[in-house]
């Protein structure tokens, strides 16, 4: 009797199982899961953290213990030992002021469009591992990056791929040093939500994402920027481009670039490319824009960082205290 | 206390599945896990805690269907459920299913292998051979070259508990 009443109830909840995995499944159709999968990835962020900082501590730590292994010895090898230990921990004391120099150079690569001593405004990047992508594979319908309001991240800041800026050209190609890039970080999405350690990332293929983008195009002549645009994602694997006038001229292959962050000026981001530009009837422009990043490349991010040069504020200020003589 | 030795377990797979997600392949830790603790509690409650852990986990890292916290529990209840068949104690020789009962653990960490694959392939159309084809070349076998170890792993843990008395025997049909 017992043994048949423990079955059945086995049965039942894996019967129970099957149903609630259904209805989470249906729920995550219809993306009312995505404020419980923050909420999730936040609840096991500490251990996450916690174990990322062990990992690497763990590989530096290994080499202080055996220095102080041999303790019987006499008096004359004991200042060697103790010579040798101070060498080894000077080394690793070295080896983490490396890797915080190379976080820190990373956090702060990215391509500046505009001359830095014009600008009041400066950017940086703050670098983040992707976590969770939803959507397969064509459409991505969001991503959760290992980055919060612990790391200062607000809503609305862009993301762009966390590759940096590599060119494939050189001296060859009559590139020289203060040469401007253009392109180096496409743009993957924007800061849609953020917990304590992540945040969620709404992809620029997202029915709801906007912004503002310019075509670019490269002639014979050199580069020359056109129309400006509303880049609109459609919740497929590619986006729309509307506002674009009837006069104005479109055609595959074209460059998108971002006219502006948040509604300064700033880098020139890579949105992505024109793969179809076609003029409708109604004497309106249907262009179809292939974004710039890949999916199966989606390993780690930086959310673009705007911020207000407080140097060149302060001598501003300072120049306008004195006033004019 | 064993409930909460389980939740911690589960929850710390996840944890470290999610801070190495870039060299792990997803699933390659907390499926030979969770149906550990399936097979090692034999009870509701274990069932519950880890289907729970894989629908959790699901949520976090979403695929295409959830088909391992769906089809698993199912899978493990047909396993580990009790006979109601007595055991026949007058011939010494054990019959082919109980000598099997330790591949039990493996053969199911094979299956939560191969759903985690297939939910993971987008099937809202019928899939691409070359999709299937990369699926099995590069993901199965990493997962498992993890999974199956750690399964083993447990299997001779449990075996080695029931010698030394340490698993729960208060049910009637071990």
């Amino acid at each position: 009797m017992r043994v048949e009443q423990s079955r059945h109830r086995m049965w039942v909840a894996a019967v129970a199982m099957f149903v609630l995995s259904l209805l989470v499944s249906a729920a995550d159709r219809t993306e009312m899961l995505s404020v419980v999968q923050s909420v999730l990835h936040d609840a096991l962020s500490p251990g996450r953290l916690a174990l990322m900082a062990i990992a690497p501590q763990s590989d530096d730590a290994g080499k202080p213990v055996d220095a102080a292994g041999p303790v019987k010895i006499d008096a004359a090898h004991g200042l060697h030992i103790q010579q040798l230990q101070t060498l080894r921990q000077l080394m690793i004391e070295n080896a983490r002021l490396r890797r915080d120099l190379k976080r820190s150079k990373d956090a702060t690569v990215i391509a500046e469009f505009v001359d830095p001593a014009a600008s009041l405004t400066e950017y940086a990047m703050i670098p983040a591992q992707v976590i969770s992508s939803s959507g397969l594979p064509g459409p991505l319908r969001e991503l959760i990056i290992s980055a919060g309001k612990s790391a200062g991240v607000t809503r609305s800041e862009l993301v762009v791929d966390g590759s940096g800026a590599i060119l494939d050209v050189g001296t060859d190609a009559s590139v020289a040093a203060g040469d401007r890039v253009l392109s180096g970080s496409s743009v993957i999405g924007r800061i849609e939500k953020t917990g304590r350690w992540v945040s969620m990332v709404q992809p620029v293929t997202s029915a709801d994402f906007r912004a503002q983008v310019q075509l670019l195009r490269a002639s014979d002549d050199g580069l020359h920027f056109g129309a400006v645009g509303m880049l609109e994602g459609t919740g497929t694997s590619e986006c729309r481009l509307t506002g674009i006038s009837y006069t104005d001229a479109v055609t595959v292959g074209d460059t998108v670039v971002s006219a502006d962050i948040n509604g300064v000026r700033g880098p020139r981001l890579f949105f992505g490319t024109v793969t179809s530009a076609e003029f409708l009837a109604g004497g309106q422009w249907d262009v179809r824009i292939q974004p710039g990043f890949t999916l199966s490349e989606l390993d780690r991010v930086g959310i673009v960082r705007m911020s207000l040069r407080t140097d060149i504020t302060a001598v501003s200020t300072a120049m306008d205290s004195r006033g004019p003589r | 206390m064993k409930i909460i030795l389980a939740l911690a377990i589960l929850w710390m797979s996840i944890a470290v599945e999610l801070a190495w997600s870039g060299s792990m392949p997803q699933g390659a830790l907390i499926l030979p896990i969770a149906c550990g603790i399936m097979f090692w509690m034999r009870s509701v409650t274990g069932i519950l805690l880890s289907a729970t852990a894989l629908l959790i986990d699901w949520i976090a890292r979403p695929g295409f269907l959830p088909l391992c916290p769906m089809l698993l529990p199912a899978i493990a209840a047909c396993l580990i459920s009790p006979s109601s068949k007595p055991d026949d104690y007058s011939s010494r020789r054990q019959s082919v299913a109980k000598m099997l009962t330790p591949l039990h653990l493996p053969f199911i960490t094979l299956m939560a292998v191969s759903l985690q694959l297939i939910g993971q392939l987008n099937l809202s159309s019928m899939p691409a051979v070359v999709d299937i084809q990369s699926a099995v070349k590069t993901s199965l076998p990493s997962l498992l070259m993890i999974s199956l170890p750690i399964s083993a792993g447990i299997s001779m843990l449990m075996r080695l508990a029931d010698e030394l008395g340490l698993r729960r025997a208060s049910q009637r049909w071990i």
